[in-house]
């Protein structure tokens, strides 16, 4: 079994076939431990986009090894019949925009992930409750989604990320609509939860606020990933 | 993005319907207040029974939920990958 959260060998994605087929990801590898905080950059269509599909279960890779939370998942074909319960239970995702749903409050919002879990609901919203004190929105629980601010939000969002206690989150440009000062809060807010849950994370950005607070940067180009250790 | 979070099928479309339904009761609620209380503005009446009422807010749930099954339809074809990169 892996010691790692996340574990890419060799991985390749292929799209389309014969004299057609363009290969997004090459020969993708990566390690990243548990409480780990990782950036993953690179330039548009140099295949963030497509690792991140593949790591989200959402897109199956063409070869190489995939191994989240201790698991392989992937390894010449899924390992997992469920991937939608494999994306609810093992994977936290963070967007550049919330999505948060605007007719729940912020509590449901949080407490939604677990619930269809099956976690009964006075444990699922007790777990939202923690998750927002840690987040310092815990004031904001009655609120609709539409009466926070853009930085509330995204706490939010991170609650929900981890309602499920996942042990792998990936967030796609999370602070890309914020202001520094916001930007660099929720990167604090990400090392944080990710100390306190042992959650690795996994951070897509442009972002030049927030690139230097990485202490591990994986550079992707042409498909392949070259690690960039600070 | 409720798809790419792991949320089931049937309850995407639970919930679709719930709000389907929940604005149809509104708009009957809406509907049968105003024609209650606007009527004797008119110059001719229509006698509405009780059981007519009955019958219309049946009608206006069947509305609801057979609309409904197009918002399901397109929700439950959407690709949860849409919802990651550009």
């Amino acid at each position: 079994m892996s010691t790692y959260s996340i574990q890419l060998e060799g991985l390749r994605k292929t799209y389309g076939h014969g004299d057609a087929a363009v290969d997004a990801l090459k020969n993708v590898n990566m390690q990243i431990a548990p409480g780990e905080v990782v950036g993953l950059i690179g330039p548009s269509g140099s295949g963030k986009s497509t690792l991140l599909k593949c790591l989200g279960a959402v897109i199956e890779p063409t070869a190489g090894r995939m191994t989240l939370g201790g698991e392989v998942i992937y390894e010449n074909g899924w390992k997992i019949k469920d991937l939608r319960a494999l994306r609810r239970d093992k994977i936290g995702f963070i967007f550049q925009a919330p999505y948060l749903i605007p007719f729940l409050n912020v509590t449901d919002n949080v407490a939604l992930l677990p619930m269809l879990a099956g976690v009964p609901n006075n444990i699922a919203r007790a777990r939202a409750k923690e998750l927002l004190e840690a987040l310092d929105v815990a004031h904001r629980a009655n609120a609709n989604p539409s009466e926070l601010s853009g930085g509330e939000q995204q706490r939010v969002s991170i609650a929900r990320a981890l309602a499920n206690r996942p042990p792998v989150i990936l967030a796609d440009e999370p602070t890309a609509p914020l202001d520094s000062e916001r930007a660099l809060g929720v990167m604090g807010i990400l090392n944080q939860m990710a100390s306190q849950y042992q959650t690795a994370i996994i951070v897509v950005t442009h972002d030049e606020k927030i690139i230097p607070l990485f202490k591990r940067i994986y550079a992707i180009r042409d498909g392949q990933t070259i690690e960039e250790s600070r | 993005m409720l798809k790419l979070i792991g949320t089931q099928n049937s309850t995407i479309a639970s919930m679709i319907l719930q709000q389907a339904l929940g604005l149809g009761l509104i708009g009957f609620i809406v509907g049968k207040t105003s024609a209650t209380f606007w009527a004797p503005l008119f110059p001719k009446y229509v006698l509405l029974e009780p059981i007519d009422a009955v019958i219309g807010f049946i009608l206006v749930m069947v509305i609801c939920a057979l609309a409904s099954t197009l918002a399901i339809r397109t929700a439950l074809l959407v690709d949860p990958a849409q919802a990651i990169g550009g």
